[in-house]
């Protein structure tokens, strides 16, 4: 709760938090808050400007833009919060495991991890879609592996400094096993830096599964997505220009709540060590 | 330091086996046979078993395996399945079309970032502080692929001043690369900033002060100079993650890099293409990694490695 408070006394801070706030509503409540089907077409009703009945405009099926970016809050949710559970599930169980194991695993892990990580940012997102067809589920699995050595290096390092306590050599001793130590004892202890980094990873998971979904290998048309839109909209450009404008809004201010949140977590977790994202 | 490049240079080579292994493996993961995507679905079966033997795909997976990476060592990198032609005559140019890419992006990238992380750590907390800060958190928020379209809209098709794709003249380039280098620009900036006040508050630039020094020389000779030290990291970084960039924007400006092809060749299944393409960036990423560390020790000669 303290910690809530020093983060909410940074006015930035604050300003992501309503955002993300927001952004998570508008996603929930997308089918209640649309004024049109998403994918409910008009040829009739094709590119027309930004007006009072279309605030966002019309693209080139005659959908109504608002109602698309606003389904494509829940698809980036979707995409963004199961994306990072899975990494979050399986990199804090390896990262943890072999944390505290130590040994031949380890040094594996940690290998496997480097090599996994010579494929910068998006590409490592990319070579999954390299293999497996492209849709929802291939870009939640794209986005989770993209994601994935980051949390193992954060919960092996986590690992190591929880294992050194002496309550856990009590365990030991009391003849509890490495799997009840793992679960009980290391998890529980090495959470913190683990939940704090899945926060700070939604806004480059949001970015990059924008930025797979434009390159066409990420979520599929017609599902609203805000990549997939302005994939298919940028080739209007020069006579609908809205049509590009509205969705990469919406990943920008989306983006932004997100960074400048996690700025404000960043800075009430380490005051002496001002925010800077390297 | 010898011993300490040796050890690198293992590292480095032992990575890029593991990398040609991964691509190799997961690629032959992925569904469907290459052997009938390249004869078509209603190719005879004979013709695909033909196929099949002349591609070496007959053969025992290790087999396979082995035969790659002999192939590999003597720089052949497979055929297309597409236009049958090698490998690396497909990727070349594209390669080259990329590096030339990424390069201007870090080079405009370095000038701004540096320029404006500069400035502001020498007024810090001033209203043009606040304001800089605010523009590069803007930067590293907004997608790289929106901003080359709102570009491309401003300057191509509103103000008529610049090509909106292509490649071929100087002019050709400058939109691209300023799309990629403005969120690297916000990285370099905050980075600037941060080791400068750092090094700012550190003792020896009180001693120099206090010994008389003019201002310029205290920050040049003082204070820019260990903390260009983490900047110089961020910089070679950045060059990695261009490459990643460059995927984006080269997908928006038509710019026929590296990027583009991997894509295309994902959609195409060329698996041969997409396993050079992952391997070219791998090593890209890594080999600067890899100098970017050699640089830090030339840099900071308090660094000594064992």
């Amino acid at each position: 709760m303290r910690t809530l408070k020093t983060i909410l006394r940074n006015p930035g801070a604050a300003l992501g938090l309503l955002g993300v706030v927001a952004f998570i509503l508008i996603g929930i409540l997308a089918p209640l808050v649309s004024p049109f089907d998403p994918n409910k077409q008009n040829l009739r009703a094709i590119f027309r400007p930004p007006s009072k009945e279309h605030p966002f405009g019309t693209d080139q099926f005659g959908r109504d833009i608002l109602s698309r970016v606003l389904w494509g809050a829940r698809t980036s949710l979707i995409v963004a919060t199961s994306a990072i559970a899975l990494a979050m599930l399986v990199g804090a169980l390896t990262g943890v495991s072999v944390g505290y194991r130590g040994g031949w695993a380890d040094e594996a892990v940690m290998r496997f991890v480097d090599v996994l990580l010579t494929f910068p940012d998006i590409f490592l997102a990319i070579i999954v879609t390299a293999v497996v067809p492209p849709g929802l589920g291939t870009t939640v699995l794209a986005i989770a592996v993209y994601n994935l050595p980051q949390f193992i290096r954060v919960a092996r390092a986590a690992a190591l400094s929880v294992r050194e306590n002496a309550f856990v050599e009590a365990a030991r001793a009391s003849g509890a096993s490495s799997a009840y130590i793992v679960l009980r004892h290391i998890l529980p202890n090495s959470l913190a830096p683990i939940v704090v980094l899945a926060t700070l990873r939604t806004a480059a998971s949001i970015l990059t599964a924008a930025g797979l979904s434009f390159l066409g290998l990420g979520v599929q048309p017609p599902t609203p997505e805000w990549g997939t839109m302005i994939s298919e909209a940028r080739v209007y450009i020069v006579t609908a220009p809205w049509t590009s404008l509205f969705p990469g809004l919406a990943i920008f201010l989306t983006v932004l709540s997100f960074n400048l949140l996690g700025d404000g977590i960043n800075d009430a977790l380490n005051p002496r060590r001002k925010a800077f994202r390297g | 330091m010898l011993a300490f490049f040796v050890r690198r240079l293992i590292m480095l080579l032992f990575t890029l086996y593991a990398v040609v292994t991964l691509a190799f493996f997961v690629m032959r993961l992925a569904p469907g046979d290459p052997a009938r995507i390249i004869a078509g679905f209603d190719a005879p079966y004979e013709t695909i078993l033909a196929l099949r033997h002349e591609l070496g795909l007959d053969r025992p997976i290790l087999v396979q395996y082995g035969r790659y990476l002999a192939a590999l060592f003597r720089g052949d990198f497979g055929r297309s399945y597409n236009t049958r032609r090698s490998v690396l005559e497909e990727l070349g140019w594209r390669y080259k079309n990329t590096i030339i890419l990424a390069l201007c992006a870090v080079s405009f990238a370095t000038f701004l970032g540096m320029t404006l992380g500069g400035l502001t750590a020498l007024r810090p907390y001033s209203l043009f502080d606040s304001f800089i800060m605010v523009l590069a958190l803007l930067g590293v928020s907004a997608p790289i692929f929106w901003l080359g379209v709102i570009f491309m809209w401003v300057f191509g098709v509103k103000l008529r001043v610049l090509p909106t794709g292509g490649t071929g003249t100087i002019r050709h380039i400058i939109l691209p690369s300023i799309t990629l280098g403005l969120a690297l620009s916000a990285v370099i900036a905050r980075m600037t900033r941060s080791c400068l006040l750092e090094c700012l508050g550190q003792d020896y630039v009180r001693t120099a002060r206090a010994m008389g020094f003019a201002e310029r020389t205290v920050i040049y000779r003082y204070a820019l100079r260990n903390a260009l030290i983490p900047v110089v990291t961020v910089v070679g970084l950045q060059l990695g993650y261009s490459l990643a960039g460059a995927v984006l924007t080269e997908t928006v400006f038509a710019w026929p890099g590296l990027g583009r092809l991997l894509v295309d060749s994902i959609f195409a299944r060329d698996y041969p293409v997409v396993q050079g393409c992952f391997i070219f960036v791998a090593f890209t990423f890594a080999l600067t990694n890899f100098l970017v560390d050699l640089l830090y020790s030339v840099l900071d000669p308090r660094i000594r490695y064992h």
